[in-house]
């Protein structure tokens, strides 16, 4: 046990110096492009728009743990809010692993390779009616009908992966702006669908590989 | 009598809110902590001071500098980290120029 902490501290020293010798957190709010075809989605909900269907809304966090090196985590979603229906909610959870130069002062060129685990859901609120909890309730003097809410939901989750090369300028050392190309790589199957505990068939989009291209505004503390 | 009470200067002397001492207590060499009390007017001081053109000043002198510094550490590749850059630049060209032929 000794032996195992006489190794195990020198370890744990040089690693956390390294983390606060070189400790710079990353906060990146910003929005991506791309191209996922959900024709069979938007059929099914009669409803599309350009927002819905390719925009992505990005919070990415990123540590940087060695000179040229940042280590993180990545959330981009996607949208689809239909009024008094369905709600549809892409959730792409990305896993970072970066690499960086400075070229110049200001400007930094980003090189990023992350596996990603994503996930789909599908809910709508509803309101419903039960004899059960109407006849309780006028037990205790209420009159009326009660009605109760609740949301059904239907979801996937999948593998994926995610690359993309990209530039950003420090407009102050804690400020930057980032712009990236890349692309995503998704596994999903349209048979691995579940619902309340159940698997089902869902809808035949294609995520398969997709272009990708991020803007985002980047806080450095 | 009252009016000559009101005329009198108070006998007090305006420090400056960069150099307050409760950011001496936190931020100097001592490094001591701050009691509950304490703790809003040091950040007013905080907030005050930033905005001062003290504070101004060393911000922009801090950002010049880290600046600097990260330049001077990241300006090239170093270990891994080069490995990752290629891997991530050739797939993403191999993707592009797959999507085009």
């Amino acid at each position: 046990m000794l032996r195992m902490n006489q190794k195990l501290f020198p370890i744990l020293m040089i690693f956390f110096a390294t983390l606060n010798g070189q400790s710079k957190l990353h906060i990146q709010l910003g929005s991506g492009y791309y191209e996922p075809n959900l024709a069979v989605l938007n059929e099914a909900f009669g409803d599309s728009s350009f927002f819905s269907t390719n925009i992505l809304l990005n919070f990415t966090a990123t540590y940087q743990v060695y000179y040229n090196t940042r280590v993180g985590i990545g959330s981009w979603n996607s949208f689809h809010r239909l009024k008094d229906s369905f709600n549809r909610r892409f959730t792409y959870r990305v896993f970072i692993l970066e690499s960086f130069y400075y070229p110049h002062e200001a400007i930094e060129f980003n090189f990023l390779l992350a596996p990603m685990w994503n996930s789909c859901d599908i809910s709508i609120g509803i309101e419903n009616t039960n004899a059960n909890w109407s006849d309780l309730l006028s037990t205790f003097g209420n009159t009326g009908t009660f009605t109760f809410k609740s949301t059904a939901i239907m979801n996937s989750s999948w593998f994926g992966f995610t690359s993309s090369i990209g530039i950003r300028y420090y407009i102050k050392s804690s400020l930057g702006l980032d712009l990236r190309i890349g692309f995503t790589k998704n596994f999903y199957n349209k048979e691995k669908w579940k619902y309340e505990g159940e698997t089902i068939i869902g809808p035949g989009i294609k995520l398969d590989a997709l272009p990708l291209l991020r803007l985002g505004v980047v806080f450095v503390r | 009598m009252v009016g000559i009470l009101f005329g009198q200067e108070a006998d007090t002397v305006e420090v400056h809110p960069c150099d307050s001492p409760l950011l001496e207590q936190k931020k100097g060499n001592e490094k001591r902590p701050l009691k509950l009390s304490q703790m809003l007017p040091f950040t007013i001081n905080v907030i005050k001071c930033r905005f001062s053109e003290r504070g101004k000043n060393a911000a922009n002198i801090q950002d010049v500098r880290n600046k600097k510094m990260t330049y001077k550490d990241a300006q090239q590749f170093k270990s891994f980290s080069s490995t990752c850059a290629y891997c991530a630049t050739v797939m993403v060209v191999v993707f592009y120029l797959s999507s085009i032929f």
